[in-house]
Formats: C-alpha cells, structure tokens, sequence
C-alpha cells in the first residue's frame, strides 16, 4: 500500500517542534518532574507511531465500502437501543481504512430496523414455519451453507440498514460511548490502532428515545467532521495525533487495543492499553461549556500515558460505579481494569481528574496488580465483564436520598468475568466494594477484584460481554457470553448455576457482540444478540428468549459472508 | 491412536531446590496424531462388562481389575471382564464409551461410517450420568435448555461391533435409540440410590407399589434392590426422585414427562452458626462478628451431590443419607433415605459451611464428597468452598452435633492459612476422597487394612518365624528412606483436589504412618521410646490432618536431600549503598530460643545461646520455627530493614493538608497495608504496668510510622515559583533534594484510618509553607519509626492490621490465630545500651542487638530462605499436555487409579492410585 505522502510531512514537522510552551510545565504538580520526559518519549513514540499512521491511512488507495461490513471487530447499541454502531477494521488493508457504521434497529420509515426482522423471525419459529416461509418471511431464502454460516436462512442484505458512516483508519479495536452527564450530548469513541488515535464521533443522544437529541442534521448522526465521500474523520475529532491538542504534549503510542470509559464531573475518562509499549492512555473527554478557553476544556484530549504497565495491556474495561459513590462527602476514584497477553496478572488503574490544581491536568494511578493464579498460565487474557445485576436491583430500590440503603447495597458482590486463552476458560471471580470509615462515617469507596473460578471454553475466546436473557418467568436473567474466535462458538455461561448454559455454533470468528435488550412497544421484554463474524464480514441476529424454540440460534442473518480475499 | 502414556510428575510447589528423589521425569511415549474425539469431557460413569452375549454381562466394579486385555474384544477364556468409562461430551451432546482395559482402540467407535472415533448422541448439555451397579444401563441427564431430560443407556447398546459381534449389523446408535423421558427443568446433579429388597429380595416397582419380585433382564435383576435417580433441579431448588427402571422402560423414541415418584423441595432456611468470641485488648481491634442470618433469607440451588450408602440396608433402613451442597445458600442440606421412597430433609443432619477468617462471608459450596467409615470410626464431608478457592473439611460421624466446618489446633502456628480450610492458589475444580492401603506380609501375617505404623522401641519385630508381632513395625522407615513410612506411601484416607492448574493436591485426613513420622524424643508427647524408630523429622506438624500433605521429608541429608527449611547463608548486615558490616562491629541478629539447630546451605548447624558460628566467627543467626512447616510456604529473600520502606505504596499519591493535620489517598489502603500509628503504639503499651505515661508516650512517638514525602520539589526555573508564597531555594533548605532528603520531609503518623492519616507537620515548619513547597498530590513512602520491619519478596510484608469496625482506625487485630502475624522488630534503647526485645512471628524467632555502628535508615539484614514446605503436587500436565482442566476428579478402586476429565481435548487421564507412575490418558 502507498505511504501517504502527508503523513510523512506530518512526521518531518513532528522532529521539529520545539519544546513544549512553558506554561505547561507549571501545573500538576504531583506529575510535574514527568513532564519532561514525557515529551522525550512522546517524540519518540511520533516516529513510531506516525510511521504506522503512514502505513494504514490516508486518503490514498481504494476508500472502504462504506455501506458493507469489512472484517467487523466491534459492535455496540446505543442506550436508547435505537443504533448498532458498527466498527469495520480493514483487517487485511484491501482498503485505504476502516469505517465505522450507525445502523438502524427500529424502522426508519419504510425501512425496517434489524431488530423488526429479529421479530419477524421469532415469530416465524414460534409459529412453527416452514424454512421456506420462514425465510420468506424475513425477505430472504433456506441457507444452503448453514455448516460455515449457521442459521435457517441466508443472510438478508445488509446495506439498506446503514443510516450513516465514517471512514476512519484500519483496525479499530474497541467502541465506548459517553452519554453526557449534566446535560444532552452523547460521544462515540472508537480505538483505531492504525493512526493510532482515539477517532470520537458526536453521535445522537437517545437516552429518551422519544426526545432525541441530535448533533447534527438528520439522523443517526455520526459526526466526526468527515471530508470526501467516504466521510473520513477529520484530524481534530482523532485523539492522540496532535501534540498540541494535549496538555503534556503527547502522542498516543502504537497498538490501542481496547477502548473503555467512565463518565466523571471532572472529565469523562476514557482508557485504551497499548499492546506493544505496556502503557495505557487517558483521554479525558470534555463537553462544550460556556467560557472555555482552551481546547482541553471542550474536546476530548490525550491527558496521560501510564507507563510500566506488565507486558502487552490488551483489554480494558471500567469498574462499576456503586451509586453510594456520588453521596455527598465519599470520595471515589473512578477505576478500570486492564489485562494482558503477556502476563499472568491484571492491573487497576485510578484515573485523578486532578481537580485540585490549576490547570487540572488529569492523570492514572496504578494502583493495584491481581496475578491470575487459577490455572497453570493464566496468560493471555482477553474481554473483561463485569454482572452488576443483583447490586444494580439493589439500588434501584432505594429512594435517591436513602444513603443507608445504598450502604447496604456496597455489600452486594458484582460478578467479574474474565477470558483468558491459557488456557482457554471463562475466569469467574468477583468484585467487592470496601467503604473506608472515619468515625462510623464512609469517608471514600475502593474496590477489590478476586478471581475464584476457571470454566473452560472452547478453544480461542477473545471476548466476553454480559448480556440478559428472558427467563421463563418473562423476567430478565444475567447470562455471561463469551466468543469463542477459534472454535466458532458464542459461550452462554450462567452465572447463578455457575456452569456453561449452551454453545451457540456460529460463523467464522465471532467477535464483537452486542444486546439489544429492553421492553417492546407492547411492554414486553425482548432481547437479542448482535454478534459479528469477523473472518466471513457478516452478522448474526441470536434470539435471547429462553421460552422460545429459537432461543440461542442465530435466527437472522446480515451480510451476506464474504470469505477473505485470500480465500477467493 | 486414543492412548497416551506418560509419567505423572510429581510436583513440590514452593520448593526452589533440585527435584527430589521421587520426582518423576516428564517423558512420553511417541504419539500418533489423531483427531480428539473427547472434546470437553465431563462425568464419569463406571461399568463393568463381559463378554457380550455371554450368561455373565453384566458384572459389579469389583469384578474388574487393572489386568490389561490385548485388544478391545479380547475377553481371555470368556470370563474375563473390560471396564469402561462412561464420559460425557457436553460440547457435542455425546456419551463416549472408553475401554480402559484394553491395551488400544480405547475409544470405541460407534459409527464406522464417520472418520475419527464417534459417540453416543444424548441431548445436548450432558451435565451428569450414573450407572446400576452392575452395568445393565446408564442414565444421563441432559441440560439441554429446550429439551431437559433423562436419557437411558442400555448395556446391550454401549459396545459397537468392534467390541461385540453381534452388533456389526446394526444402525449406528441415534438420540431416538435411547428410553429418554422430559424433565421438568433443567437437572444438574444426579446418583443412583439402592431402595432395599426385602428379606425375600423383592422390589417395589415403585414407591407405591407393593414388593413383588424383581423382573428378569430389569436392574432389579442385579439383586442390590431397586434403583432410584436422584436428580437435582437447581432452578427449582428441589431434588426429584425417579425409578430408573421406569425410564428405561421408556419406549425409544418417545420423550415424556418422566414419571416424579417424589419431590423435595430444599429448605433455603439456615439457622444460627457458632462464633468465634474474640475478647476485645488494649490496643487491639475485634473484626465485625457474624450477622446474624435470618432464617430462610436463601434461595436453594443444589449442586454437588454426596452420598453415604452402605451395604445391605433393609426397606425403611437403607442406612443412606444424601449430601446436596447449594451455590445460593449458606447449607449442605442432608437428606434422610432411610427409606428411599420418603426422603426427608434433615435439618439436625444439615451442615452450616462457615468462614473462620471472615465470619461475615456468606459460603456457598459446589462439589462436595464424602468418605467411607475410616479405620477410626469417622466420617468425613469436604466441600469445595468457590469462592475462596478452597475446601473444608466437616465430621460426619454418627454422634457428630457440629454442623461447621472442623477448625485446626494452633491455628497461631500457621496464620497464612485459615484453620478451617485448605486454601489453594489455583482453583479447586472438585474433590474425591480415598482410602487406600499397601498390605505388608511377614510370614503367614498380613497386616489388616488400616495398620498403623509402629516406632516404639519395645515393639516386637515381625519375621518369618515369629508367632506374635506388632504388625504396625512392618512399615516403620528404612535407614536409607527408601521404604516405610514417608510422603508417597499414601496409605491411609486422604483427599485428593483437582485444581485448575492441572494439579492433584492431597490432604491428609488419616494417615496411617503417621507415628512414624516426627522427632525421635519425647517433644511431640509420649516418651522417646515411643518415637524410637520415627523418621526423626524435627517437627510435631509434618502430618496433621485436614491439612496439605507433605511431599518430602522434613529433613537434610544425603538419603532424602536437603529439605528441612532453613536458610542459604547466614544473614548479612548492609547499608543501603550495599556495604556489609561485619558481625563484630555492627549491630547483629541473635536467634530466640533454647539452643537447637538450623540449616544452612544444606548443613545442618548448632545453634548455642542464640549463636552460630563457622569459620569466619560468631554469625548473624536465626530460628525458622518448625511447629507447623506449613508456614514456610516459598523459597524467598528477607530483609529485615531498620526504617525500612513498607511495600504497596509505590506510585501512590496522596493530598496532603498539613494544615488540617490530613494526608488523604483514597486508595492507600493504609490499614490492610499495616500502617502503625503513634496512638496505635499508644494504645498497644497502656497496658503494660511496667511502663509509666511518659515512657509510653517516648515510645508511641519513636515508633510511630512516618509518611515520608518522596516528591521533588519543582525544578528551580519553574513557572509556579513566580507566584509562589515560598521560594524553591526556601523549600530546598527546608526539605532538601529528594536524593538527600532531610527529616523533615518524614511526617509522623498520629491516627492512621484506611484512606487517610493524621500527620504531624514538620517542627519548626509552618503548615502554609510546607503546603507552598508541595502544593498538591504528591508521591510518598510510609515507613517505621525507631524500628526494623521484616519483608519477604514472597510473602511481603505480614501483619494483622485491620480497621476498626464503626471507628475505622488501624489496629492490630485481636484474633488470638493471627498473634504470629507480626513483621515489626523493636528493640530498647538505653544509656546502658539497647535491650534486646525477643521477635517471634510464624516464621522466624529472633532478636536484634543494637550496638556498634550506629542505626541509618535502610541498613538491613539480609539473608534467603530455602526448602520452603512442599505439598504434594501431582502434575497432569508435561510438555505435550500443557494444561489440564479437571472437570471431575473420582478413584476407581478396581484398578487403584485415580480418573480426571479435561474440560478442553484432552479426553481422560487415568492416574496411578499413589500418584507415582504413568497416567493412562484417552482422548
């Protein structure tokens, strides 16, 4: 693929900056003595890192199929279940970057939403279907390749459910979404490892479904200022590039390989592990406020990088928030946990807004290592999950004001879910929420994880997503699902009978998953998995309903598979 | 090619030094690659076969031996017997079928027609299966989610035609082949439980059926009574009871609701658990006790099931009783199967899984496994305890009132470990317990099983001629330790624990040689005459039950290697830029104690009025303490630092607030990371009646920890000086550079809470300008005051520092099982010189006399330990098996092996009895 001749421009100006502007140097205070090294290393990290942006993007070369999935690595419903965004990473460069996708679930005029096809379907199985009306049904055929690509009926076409896209580098890793705290606002961040950036999109905030509040005109807005008929993200909406959009002056480095955030007062968080410099990065997001005057109080910035992390930080995800966290006079740190490939172990990271100092210059504390000690490697590991239901019930209890209430609720453990590939098993443990008391009075919140248990999996699990099934009752009940890449198989692991519930048989590489789960227009409960087939770039509509026939089976879907190039 | 052959490896964990003696290689036979046919096996069932289509098909366990038959049809003279192993394939929804007699073709093939070796189709999910005692068929339990259900598998249908003839005309097996009937929810659990015959030997049908006689070709033909499954419903929180008979009469084909005989719906209700009283003491704090659980608060959810059946019970005497843990409440519910058909919930019987070292913990239990009576008249349960990685143990015997877990003598002995369980690194993934024996003969005597090792000195010895003898010396230790009582001579009752790590770990319940093992004196009781011909392994604790068995002798020499714990060299006293101080000019290390040995680099030295010497002098020296060797977990380097910096606070930032006298960090864990504080010190000494007030007062503020600022000042071109109330030289003066800092830079910790502290400023500095100097979060250390603490690169650094419930300061706690976890070295000064104050925590015992050169922070004694306690380890995996996932763990008695299931492709390993050997796997 040709190097982009302005990403080499890029490099040339990036050796020549001068040292940072001194008035950088005069804050944080605790982090102060770092800043100059930080700016020897970031100069350093710019030759790296601008000679992979050179390799995997630019505007040179044949631009993504916008409207078709390409290698998908990661899905995600927005709160409002009425988006999938879409990541597509252009995992064999064919093309000049990835894109990333807003996909309809509810019908947008005549066009109906995945999850109305999901319906149709569950219906045609309840009713007991031929495959040929079933298939019918749903505007498509009986599968004859249902062994590659499992399911009843061929896949349906893909390219009318994309409402919107953007192009943005090759091989985005990870999606987060920060809905805005105090007012409207909601922000999409994808980790693009290609750039490496963190590309952040200002997307629709549908929190209400019925009162959406859009960033831009029309709908499904996937703003990232994008030029050119593939919309490719313009450079200020990609975090990390820039040493000048940070305030000590960094560059990402190379291989953000996760993707994970908090909202916080202070500045939503938003962490990404660097596989191959044992670093995390804190971009701290900040939303458009009155009076600001400098970037950093308004846009997402690249805050931090926490070094010395152990060997190859690849997944990252954040430590629920116990409500009793926001009451008045506890002090809480917002937290995530990172995992590795390389080591045995896994590490939580605090992230400091640094209030205190004038200019707040946030960054991570490293506070704790857990050695994962379960099994004979405990290397390696992958997704990360966390099952907050029962404290989550726990606190929806409670009257807002009812501190005692919410006290009693930190006593409720959160379940903690780990995939690990050496060897291949589910890691069961929890995470347990320690109130520090003064006096009878909880002054600060901590958290401490513990892995307890090992399940094994099928062979290659690369990601693991908590999801809620319907149970017989109707109501929703917690159900662990873990891809298994190697093995074709999406894992339902129960985590009150704390065994494997069933194996769903999947295309090649399930990857990125997704649940679309919540009441219907009727009020009833429904709940559906979307699962990418990253190898065959299509995906798969699972019905999560444990009273239906169809329940665990890939029921729709959407593509249609494209084998790798190299395959063809 | 389904076999493989290798040598189990058996492992020492912690133990740094060369393999030990009975460490086996990790060769392995040549393999033949192949397609995996067991892919994520789960339950074992068990049977015993003959010759198909001969009169004696169906046979009992012990019919079967370890004798291998050539191939998997080879039956000798037609009376020999094929054992198999029944495994469930729950990835495939597949029961295979293994010969583990045969010397190949193990994995029968149930369908010629597809390459590789293929199964039994079942539902999906297969979480269980049982067989009838003498194999007439195997029931399944299937938790597929849409299909729940029992699946029956008859003898006649278990062999394809490569093992019986007869069948080669027939259609491979399908899931319609089966008696199958529907369950009304998804079955975890399940085993077989005997309904007695009647004195005539008839069988009721079923429960409400009058006793009528057994019906040719059923399995009441086996003669052991009727049979009935015991199938758990973890959703329902109940257990059903099912004819087995019934299901298997069950037309193929067809899929029912299987016929309920009777339900019983656990009792999620948990009464009140015995406490630990701990008496509150000065200076100490008293962890929160238990709350009170309000009965019926739980849910039931069974899992695990154990069951007590012995032989030859009578109708409405069967003498059964079932063991059903439960992963939602706090309860191993025992039923009463007096009867079969009436089963009962026994809420007298139930056991209360309870955590010593966290009362408030709610313990949930998942695999659980019960013994036969022991040679002492026991009964004992383990449980696995999964969310705390480990197993307890209760006593099950008739006439056994307490429902918790059996608690360890001394816990003090050994704090890292609570007393009521057996605490793993990995996960233990399940449980069996076994007895065995290794019957010895002298003339026409055979030693009965259970004999127990005899060393006392005026045993008669047993010899071909004798007429009377004490058998028990037939297994005293040899001179050479080859023979006799030891570590791998696993005769006696022990529980095995598959890990996750893929590894056996074993616990001593009773030991049979275990007199033989300890000092040679009078130390551990009794006389020395009685411990004459014992192994001489200077400790009381090498065998104690309920506890990880040992897997050396505790001992060095040139017979057994070097394993009794000790030290590498003599410690060695440094400062911080490495410079030794000898032992003449410096402070020096003495140990604690009546005079006794220790072992150095292997040699074994005397240690007189707590000095050792060699050909240098007089040396730095101490005890390790032997009471429980359990102690001594790993081979690690010690320090023993004056001022050292206490571990876990690196990369740490604090705000402090000299002003409100605050040092806040909402993460620095201060108490769970020992910090001390001056009212801690305070509090710990009021009650001493030898101090007065102002001593107390001297020695709470000379001990107290000390936050140590570790932040440089900022550069002296930095902008924030230009607005600054202080300047960077003023602050240089006052603090200095962090490379050479000045005291004022240590804050004296006053109260100490778990996220903040309450610090003295510097004297003579104002709050404001300490504040100006270092304006916001800063990096820091907390380290000791007037005193040495102990760490270890393993262990760190070891307390009993807990908050205090209700008013959150850190204070020691008052546990009388953590005393020894103690890592502080004081000692006293005085114009006369310092007064040795003796340390004793788990580990070590000794004393520090300061005298000679003078104290500096971070001056240390440094030394290593080495031949840490080895529990035995029995290692699955090698370098072509590089992890195992047990998924069950059981002991065929048939052919002294133990079997595991691997929940990836590894199939089944069948490992030696003794855990010496080669395991038998089959995939």
């Amino acid at each position: 693929m040709a190097a982009r001749k302005s990403d080499c421009n890029d490099l040339g100006r990036r050796l020549l900056l001068p040292a940072l502007n001194p008035s950088f140097q005069s804050a944080n205070v605790g982090r102060a003595a770092w800043a100059g090294s930080a700016l020897r290393a970031a100069i350093g990290i710019a030759l790296s890192a601008t000679a992979v942006a050179s390799c995997f993007t630019g505007s040179d070369g044949l631009v993504p199929p916008t409207k078709e999935l390409y290698f998908p690595t990661s899905l995600l419903v927005s709160p409002g279940r009425t988006t999938l965004y879409v990541a597509n990473s252009d995992f064999d460069l064919q093309y000049n970057g990835g894109t990333i996708q807003a996909i309809n679930l509810a019908a947008v005029g005549d066009q109906p939403g995945l999850r109305d096809i999901a319906r149709t379907a569950v219906k045609g199985f309840a009713e007991g279907l031929d495959e040929t009306s079933l298939c019918t049904s749903i505007g498509t055929v009986p599968n004859v390749t249902r062994t590659l690509h499992p399911g009843a009926c061929e896949a349906i076409d893909y390219t009318p459910f994309v409402q919107r896209y953007a192009t943005v580098g090759a091989f985005t890793s990870g999606l987060t979404l920060v809905s805005r705290e105090d007012a409207p606002g909601a922000r999409l961040f994808a980790s693009v490892r290609g750039d490496p950036s963190v590309t952040y999109f200002d997307v629709d905030d549908d929190r209400d479904p019925d009162a959406i509040q859009r960033p831009c005109s029309g709908s499904f807005c996937l703003e990232c200022q994008g030029a050119g008929d593939e919309l490719r993200c313009d450079r200020s909406h990609r975090v990390g590039e820039n040493i000048f959009t940070s305030q000590r002056g960094l560059l990402m480095p190379t291989e953000p390989t996760g993707v994970a955030s908090q909202v916080h007062a202070g500045g939503d968080a938003v962490i990404l592990p660097h596989q191959t410099s044992a670093t995390a990065s804190l971009v701290v997001n900040q939303w458009p406020v009155d009076g600001a005057t400098t970037p950093f109080e308004t846009t997402p910035s690249l805050e931090f990088l926490l070094e010395g992390l152990s060997e190859a930080p690849t997944g990252v995800a954040p430590l629920p928030r116990p409500a009793y966290a926001d009451v008045e006079g506890v002090s809480y740190r917002p937290g995530f946990v990172i995992s590795y490939r390389a080591s045995a172990s896994l590490s939580v990271v605090r992230y400091f807004d640094d209030a205190g100092a004038t200019p707040p210059r946030p960054f991570l504390v490293r506070e704790s290592d857990l050695a994962i000690t379960l099994s004979n490697d405990g290397s390696d590991s992958r997704g990360i999950a966390f099952d907050t239901t029962d404290r989550d019930a726990c606190e929806a209890s409670c009257a807002a004001d009812d501190t005692s209430c919410l006290r009693e609720c930190l006593d409720i453990p959160v379940g903690f879910y780990l995939a690990n590939r050496t060897p291949s098993a589910l890691l069961v443990g929890t995470l347990e929420v320690e109130a520090n008391e003064v006096d009878g009075v909880v002054t600060s919140l901590t958290e401490k994880l513990s892995l307890d248990e090992s399940v094994p999996m099928p062979i290659g699990p690369a990601h693991v997503a908590l999801g809620r099934v319907i149970a017989e009752n109707g109501s929703f009940e917690p159900r662990v699902f873990v891809a298994d890449f190697d093995s074709r198989f999406i894992t339902v692991y129960d985590p009150r009978l704390r065994r494997v519930e069933t194996m769903i048989r999947m295309g090649r590489g399930p990857s990125g998953m997704a649940f679309d789960s919540g009441p219907n227009e009727a009020g009833d409960l429904e709940s559906f998995l979307y699962a990418a087939s990253f190898t065959d770039s299509y995906l798969s509509i699972i019905d999560l309903d444990t009273r239906n026939s169809s329940y665990a089976t890939p029921i729709v879907n959407i593509g249609p598979p494209v084998a790798p190039r190299e395959e063809q | 090619m389904t076999k493989l052959k290798s040598t189990i490896a058996i492992a020492f964990a912690g133990s740094l030094l060369g393999l030990p003696l009975l460490a086996g290689s990790c060769t392995t036979d040549p393999t033949n690659a192949s397609v995996r046919s067991l892919e994520r096996a789960g339950k074992v069932a068990l049977v015993c076969l003959g010759k198909p289509g001969s009169d004696r098909v169906l046979r009992p366990l012990s019919d079967c031996n370890n004798q291998r038959r050539e191939t998997n049809a080879d039956f000798g003279d037609g009376d020999a017997t094929h054992l198999y192993a029944l495994i469930t394939l729950e990835t495939r929804g597949e029961v295979a079928v293994v010969d583990v007699t045969s010397k190949e073709s193990n994995v029968l093939d149930q369908d010629t027609t597809t390459p590789g070796e293929t199964s039994l189709p079942v539902g999906a999910q297969p979480v269980d299966i049982v067989a009838t005692p003498k194999g007439t068929a195997a029931f399944v339990a299937s938790a597929d989610v849409s299909r729940p259900g029992l699946y029956a598998l008859p003898e006649a249908l278990l062999r394809p035609c490569e093992s019986d003839s007869g069948r080669c005309d027939e259609p491979a097996a399908t899931i319609s082949s089966w008696p199958a009937c529907e369950l009304p929810s998804l079955p975890g659990s399940m085993v077989m439980v005997t309904d007695p015959a009647d004195a005539d030997g008839n069988v009721r049908e079923s429960c409400d059926s009058p006793y009528a006689a057994a019906a040719e070709g059923s399995i009441d033909a086996e003669g052991l009574g009727r049979q009935k499954l015991y199938v758990t419903l973890p959703r329902d929180g109940s257990v059903v009871v099912i004819d087995a008979q019934t299901v298997l009469d069950s037309p193929p084909g067809t899929f029912y609701l299987c016929p309920i005989e009777r339900t019983i719906a656990l009792s999620g209700d948990v009464g009140p658990v015995e406490q630990d009283i701990i008496e509150p003491e000065p200076g100490c704090a008293v962890p929160d006790p238990v709350v009170p659980r309000p009965a019926g608060a739980y849910p039931a959810t069974p899992a695990g099931l154990a069951l007590v059946q012995p032989v030859g019970g009578t109708p409405g005497a069967s003498g059964a009783r079932l063991y059903v843990a439960d992963l939602t409440a706090p309860k191993i519910h025992a039923l009463d199967l007096s009867d079969p058909c009436e089963p009962n919930e026994d809420e007298a019987l139930s056991l209360l899984p309870t955590s010593s070292d966290d009362p408030t913990r709610v313990v949930f239990t998942d695999r659980i496994a019960v013994s036969g009576v022991t040679p002492s008249e026991k009964r004992h349960l383990y449980a696995i305890d999964f969310m705390d990685k480990s197993v307890m143990a209760f006593d099950v015997s008739d006439g056994v009132t307490s429902p918790q877990p059996l608690r360890a003598a001394n816990a003090e002995l050994n704090p890292f470990q609570p007393d009521d369980r057996v605490r793993f690194a990995a996960a233990p993934v399940d449980v069996m317990i076994l007895q065995r024996d290794d019957p010895e003969s002298s003339g026409s005597k055979v030693t009965p099983l259970g004999t127990e090792c005899d060393p006392r000195k005026d045993a008669v010895l047993c010899s071909s001629e004798s007429t009377e003898c004490d058998l028990g010396t037939l297994y005293r230790p040899s001179l050479d330790f080859e023979k006799g009582a030891g570590p791998f001579v696993l005769r006696g009752v022990f529980a095995m624990v598959a890990l996750a790590s893929g590894e056996l770990a074993v616990i001593d319940i009773e030991d049979f040689d275990s007199p033989c093992r300890g000092p040679k004196d009078d130390s551990c009781g009794g006389g020395a005459d009685d411990h004459f011909y014992s192994t001489g392994e200077p400790s009381c604790g090498v065998v104690i039950p309920h506890q990880a068995r040992d897997g050396t002798y505790l001992l060095s020499n040139d017979d057994v290697g070097r394993h009794l714990p000790g030290i590498q060299s003599f410690p060695v006293l440094s400062r911080d830029d490495g410079t030794v101080i000898p032992e003449a000019s410096g402070p020096s290390m003495v140990a604690f104690g009546p005079d006794g040995k220790l072992a150095v680099g292997g040699d074994v030295v005397e240690v007189v009025a707590g000095e050792a010497s060699d050909d240098e002098g007089v040396r730095n020296t101490l005890y390790l303490n032997l009471e429980n060797p359990r102690v001594h977990q790993a081979d690690q380097d010690w320090a023993v630092t004056y001022q050292g910096a206490l571990p876990g606070f690196q990369d740490k930032v604090a705000d402090l607030r000299v002003g409100e006298g605050l040092f806040i960090d909402s993460t620095g864990h201060f108490c769970q990371l020992g910090v001390q504080s001056e009212e801690a010190v305070r509090a710990s000494l009021a009650a001493d009646p030898d101090m007065t007030p102002e001593q107390i007062d001297e020695a709470a503020t000379r001990l107290a920890d000390r936050v140590f600022i570790a932040e440089d000042l900022f550069a002296n071109d930095a902008d924030y000086w230009d607005g600054a109330s202080c300047s960077f030289q003023e602050c240089r003066t006052a603090f200095g550079p962090l490379e050479t800092p000045k005291s004022t830079r240590d804050l004296r910790i006053v109260e100490a809470f778990e996220d903040r502290l309450e610090v003295a400023g510097p004297d003579g500095l104002e709050a404001d300008f300490v504040e100006c100097c270092f304006p916001t979060l800063i990096d820091y250390e907390i380290r000791p005051g007037d005193e040495w603490v102990l760490t270890g690169s393993a262990s760190g650094f070891v307390h009993s520092t807990i908050a205090t419930p209700g008013t959150g300061e850190c204070r020691p706690s008052c546990d009388p099982r953590l005393e020894r976890r103690t890592s502080r070295v004081r000692y006293v000064p005085g114009s006369d010189g310092a007064e040795i104050v003796p340390f004793v925590n788990a580990l070590f015992s000794f004393g520090i006399e300061v005298r000679g050169e003078p104290l500096q922070r971070d001056m240390a004694f440094r030394f290593r330990t080495q031949a840490a306690f080895a529990p035995i380890r029995g290692q699955l995996t090698n370098e072509d098996r590089l992890s195992v996932q047990a998924q069950q763990i059981g002991y065929i008695q048939a052919t002294d092996e133990i079997f595991i299931t691997d929940g990836a492709l590894e199939g089944v390993l069948l490992v030696p009895g003794d855990l010496v050997g080669d395991i038998r796997q089959f995939f």
